[in-house]
């Protein structure tokens, strides 16, 4: 922060500089999840130096990996191998997906994936997924026109609760299809076990990807954390395994400073065994609430 | 040697002591030699300096002695005494007619270096300071202290200091007793030290005595003038970045003086007319200010009061043009110290300090409606009474007790943000209790074999009011555990033995030896990678367990050409228990822990080669130090448990100081270079792609090492006028003469270009970030 401050007075003292890193191994990435009600989708890909210019052909040839084997079983026994599809809604995603083993919750579910006679593999259980009590559209005063959303939740007594909480703002554009992590993006009960509580979620960290072709007033549309007139919000509220929320809460601090110069770097936990491999292995029970902001007199439509 | 002390204590022996002043102001004088040459044998002598009060206090056999006090710049005193009772002499020190301390450098008996048995003691005087050039003109003492061997900064913009791969935690500094706890300026581009009410400055970095304490790597200890006793005078300067003034004078001549010093930065005032009202800088608040005040009575010839304080404040404050984005940093020291020496007899002189020191910091951030302020700070309250005794026989004892109460206050957060008010639970101070007694003594075993041996014993109590949370094997919060007022929660103790010799092989060469064992029972954990104003000061908790340093050091001290030439090889090697760092990627703000719950402890080890010329004399002067070292930590938590550089782990040290009168008293200039290691860097090696995002891939911790940092400054030192009355000259300084693009740190940037469903590619930059590139300027400085 208060490098801010330095930062405007001597800007015309940066300079780019060649950085001679280590050798660099190449690790296995990971990052699959499987929800109630859904098909597991499993992303396997490799991490590159840092240095390295991707473009489209590196990313089919070298980032991601097409010919793995993935399986997922359930704690009943339940079977089914990926297939590995590449998915229209987001080029960048090309996933192996499930079609008949969808999650429920109280099973735990394990993944396997075989590639070049490597294997790696993790479990995650599925826990309960909550309904929250309310959604609502919160207005800083008379005449605020740009709203936050809050949440209000009833926690249940009898177990440890981690909340993860993911936001979608409806729109034509690709990354209007996306998930975006919320601020904050999970946290645990510990303070209000078996209480009702309510918080303002704002939506957040949304990919960087995105951004290069957009205009100015796109970007600023796009990272905003409020909402405009029109839009259609939703609000998917997850419950994690402790693993699981170790995982999130190490991985939103690292989207969030992890180019900061100043701060050490995350160390982000993997659930994943297996040689050189980083990732996650996630269930999450989601509810998903729709909120729409129709207009400023409160005509806020929430929808379960 | 019981023998030698039997010996001695049954001759008849009386003490002649006193205290030593300077003619032309009144100021005391410290550790000056004092000598007693017996009229019957020349070749002998006994001897003793005078403490910070100006205090001496020799005792011999009765006899016929010539007393000499030599000493640099002055006029030697020489006095016949007939020793035959206890005699009480005090002497006004008179300046030589002709001035050269602003070339010489040294406040000592010549051979003072190779006769003393401190081992890692060093003194730089307020004028050598004073002639070394400084950015923007402004010489300052700790980045003066910084050139000498040992002692490392931490880069531009750095408030830490480096003393032997210790943390900058680790340093204790004083200002006339006081503990500071934020030593920085401007973002450490500055220290609160004015040079102008300094008196002298030491740093201790091994072979600590057992009279200081309480920090593992160094003591800085920075004593203020007294104020003149004979006459008023005004001093002051004009420079680029801000302005000082000191005036100081007598209340009643020889019996009562005052000083008051005070310094304040104008660049904000005098930026803002030529900024665009566009301008990024419009509307930034960017000013410290600081003040030293001191008063000083003389009740009589056993009794001696100072009081004396310093306050200062920085800020810096920013407003975006819309208002909408509101960033500001506040920081201040307070201090105040009340000093009473009562000499009791000739042998005993008891020096009693009762003090007070505050620092707190404030950061306040706002966007929109919402706005956050975050505050912390240390209160300390402490009283040190240290009793010196001088025996008929040649010892120096000192015993002393000294007692801090702490008050810690971590990381507090208010936030308001219109509606959704986030109401946070109050944040409970830290209290301890911090007590230490402690013997010393400094003795001739042989004339050949000085001992300084010295023990202290520490004790800490942490104590309620205090709320600890309990968290289960998942991190769950299960239980909180309430301490009432005065409570005591966890105590330690620790004895810390100090021993350090001389050997004295030849006239001008000795060979020095120390170890000691230091207790520290505070702790400041760096969030960042560099020290900031904001890091928080905690004390040892039932969780985080005092610091333990153990270090020895052996070196090799020679004098050449009549003390013309000061050399030493100084090896230390130095390992530390009990480090702490904050955990991997936690979240300070998280309100349902204590934050010594966010803390990793390890260990830590250091060794090094120093090596340090020195010329002393002549219209040439100056020194090189040059500091081969090797710094590591290892954590079980951090870096896999695999041992790792410390981020000021520094394998080459150069300073080199060259200066050079032109014309006596009237022309100086002087040059600076500096050379060190660049500072190691965990960096970015690879990433990857998750949740539609890049996350990024580090290197192990510290495995980069940032390029070199050198720069060499410049500065013409011009008296105009030098009258008895009237005193007038003018700076000019030349900061970073070669233009060196140092750096300050690097970032890593990645474009990214993306076309839906047509194209993507996507480069990482790395960038460096310098800050001050070359910087003339000009000080004119005054005194009447």
């Amino acid at each position: 922060m208060f490098f801010i401050l330095l930062g405007m007075i001597f800007t015309q003292c940066q300079k780019e500089i060649e950085v001679e890193l280590p050798d660099y191994e190449q690790k296995i990435v990971i990052e699959g999840s499987i929800e109630n009600g859904e098909p597991a989708m499993v992303i396997v890909s490799r991490s590159v130096p840092y240095f390295s210019t991707i473009d489209l052909e590196t990313l089919m040839n070298d980032v991601f990996i097409t010919d793995a084997e993935v399986t997922v079983t359930s704690s009943t026994g339940q079977t089914e191998q990926l297939t590995f599809t590449l998915n229209p809604e987001s080029p960048i995603y090309m996933a192996y997906t499930g079609r008949t083993l969808l999650g429920e919750p109280g099973k735990s579910y394990t993944l396997t994936v075989r590639y070049k006679e490597k294997e790696y593999s993790a479990t995650t259980s599925m826990q309960e997924p909550i309904r929250l009590d309310s959604t609502w559209l919160a207005f800083k005063d008379a005449t605020d026109t740009m709203p936050t959303s809050r949440i209000q939740l009833t926690d249940r007594a009898s177990t440890h609760d981690y909340y993860m909480f993911r936001i979608k703002v409806h729109g034509k554009k690709l990354h209007d299809r996306l998930w975006v992590t919320s601020f904050p993006v999970a946290f645990d009960d510990a303070t209000f076990n078996g209480q009702t509580v309510n918080y303002e979620i704002l939506r957040s960290n949304p990919s960087s990807l995105f951004m290069a072709e957009m205009t100015d007033e796109e970007k600023e549309e796009y990272y905003r954390v409020t909402y405009r007139k029109g839009d259609t919000i939703y609000l998917k509220t997850s419950i994690l395994d402790y693993d699981a929320f170790q995982y999130w809460s190490a991985m939103s601090y690292e989207l969030a400073v992890g180019q900061n110069p100043f701060m050490s770097p995350a160390t982000i936990p993997c659930n994943i065994s297996g040689e050189n491999v980083i990732g996650n292995w996630t269930a999450f029970a989601s509810t998903v609430d729709t909120m729409y902001y129709l207009d400023r007199k409160g005509k806020l439509k929430n929808e379960n | 040697m019981l023998m030698a002390l039997v010996a001695t204590a049954m001759g008849q022996r009386y003490t002649v002591s006193g205290i030593l002043k300077d003619g032309s102001n009144g100021e005391t004088m410290k550790n000056i030699l004092v000598a007693l040459i017996p009229m019957e044998d020349k070749s002998q002598s006994i001897t003793n300096f005078s403490n910070q009060s100006g205090f001496y206090s020799v005792t011999a056999p009765k006899g016929q002695y010539i007393l000499q006090i030599l000493y640099m710049g002055y006029k030697t005193v020489t006095d016949t005494l007939d020793l035959q009772k206890n005699t009480t002499l005090n002497y006004e020190l008179v300046p030589e007619a002709v001035m050269t301390d602003e070339v010489v450098v040294s406040e000592k008996a010549a051979d003072h270096n190779v006769t003393s048995a401190q081992v890692g003691k060093m003194e730089m005087k307020i004028e050598t300071i004073k002639a070394l050039p400084a950015l923007f003109g402004e010489v300052d003492v700790l980045k003066s202290i910084q050139l000498l061997p040992g002692i490392q900064s931490g880069g531009e913009g750095n408030t830490g200091f480096y003393v032997r791969g210790g943390g900058s935690d680790q340093n204790l500094v004083l200002l006339d007793e006081c503990t500071i706890y934020n030593a920085g300026h401007l973002f450490g581009f500055f220290s609160v030290f004015n040079a102008d009410a300094v008196k002298n400055v030491e740093i201790t970095k091994s072979g600590m005595p057992a009279y200081y304490g309480g920090r593992l790597a160094s003591v800085l200890d920075v004593a203020q003038k007294e104020g003149n006793m004979k006459k008023f005078e005004v001093d002051g300067g004009l420079g680029l970045i801000f302005s000082r003034l000191t005036v100081q004078g007598p209340i009643k001549k020889d019996k009562c003086s005052f000083i008051i010093s005070g310094r304040r930065t104008y660049i904000d005032v005098l930026v803002q007319p030529f900024l665009k009202k566009t301008s990024p800088l419009k509307g930034t608040k960017f000013y410290f200010y600081d003040l030293n005040a001191k008063l000083n009575v003389i009740i009589n010839d056993k009794h001696r009061l100072f009081l004396g304080g310093y306050y200062g404040k920085d800020v810096y404050g920013f407003k975006s043009t819309t208002g909408q984005t509101r960033a500001q940093f506040r920081w201040g020291n307070a201090a105040a110290s009340l000093r009473w020496n009562y000499i009791i007899t000739p042998q005993l002189f008891l020096n009693t300090t009762f003090s007070f020191t505050n620092y707190d910091f404030a950061t306040t951030m706002g966007l929109d409606i919402y706005t956050m302020e975050m505050t912390s700070g240390v209160r300390d309250i402490a009283l040190k009474s240290e009793l010196t005794y001088t025996p008929p026989f040649p010892h120096e004892f000192k015993f002393g007790i000294h007692y801090i109460f702490h008050t810690f206050f971590p990381n507090k957060m208010a936030v308001d943000a219109g509606i959704s008010d986030l109401s946070l639970p109050n944040v409970d101070p830290y209290y301890g209790h911090e007590l230490a007694l402690y013997a010393n003594d400094e003795f001739d075993l042989f004339p050949w074999w000085k001992i300084n041996v010295g023990l202290r014993y520490s004790h800490f109590e942490f104590i309620g009011p205090f709320k600890r949370f309990v968290f289960d094997d998942y991190g769950i919060l299960t239980d909180s555990i309430l301490y009432k007022p005065g409570q005591i929660i966890k105590q330690y103790n620790g004895l810390e033995p100090r021993l350090s010799m001389r050997f004295k092989v030849a006239e001008y060469t000795s060979i020095k030896a120390s170890y000691t064992l230091n207790y520290q029972y505070l702790h400041q954990v760096a969030l960042a990678t560099i020290s900031l104003p904001t890091d928080v000061w905690m004390p040892s908790t039932e969780i985080v367990k005092p610091q333990i340093g153990h270090q020895v050091s052996l070196g090799v001290y020679q004098n050449f050409r009549k003390n013309m030439f000061e050399t030493y090889i100084d090896l230390y090697y130095k390992h530390m228990n009990n480090l702490v760092e904050y955990k991997d990627g936690i979240n300070i703000d998280d309100i349902n822990q204590n934050a010594d719950q966010m803390y990793v402890f390890g260990k830590g080890w250091s060794y090094g080669a120093e090596f340090f010329v020195k010329k002393a004399t002549g219209r040439f002067t100056g020194f090189i130090g040059y500091t081969l070292s090797f710094t590591q930590r290892q954590f079980d938590d951090l870096n896999g448990g695999k041992p790792f550089y410390a981020k000021y782990d520094r394998r080459h040290d150069v300073s080199i100081n060259l200066s050079y009168e032109i014309i006596r008293n009237k022309l100086n200039v002087s040059a600076v270079w500096v050379f060190a290691t660049g500072n190691t860097m965990t960096i970015p090696i690879g990433y990857y792609f998750i949740c539609g995002s890049l996350a990024t891939e580090y290197s192990d911790r510290n495995a980069y090492r940032l390029k070199p940092y050198h720069r060499l400054d410049l500065s013409l030192n011009w008296t105009i006028v030098k009258k008895k009355r009237f005193e007038t000259g003018l700076n000019f300084s030349i900061y970073n003469v070669y233009n060196r693009k140092n750096p300050f740190f690097v970032f890593f940037e990645t474009q990214t270009n993306y076309v839906e469903g047509q194209s993507f590619d996507m480069t990482t930059k790395a960038y460096q970030m310098s800050l001050f590139p070359i910087l003339p300027s000009i000080t004119w400085n005054f005194k009447f």
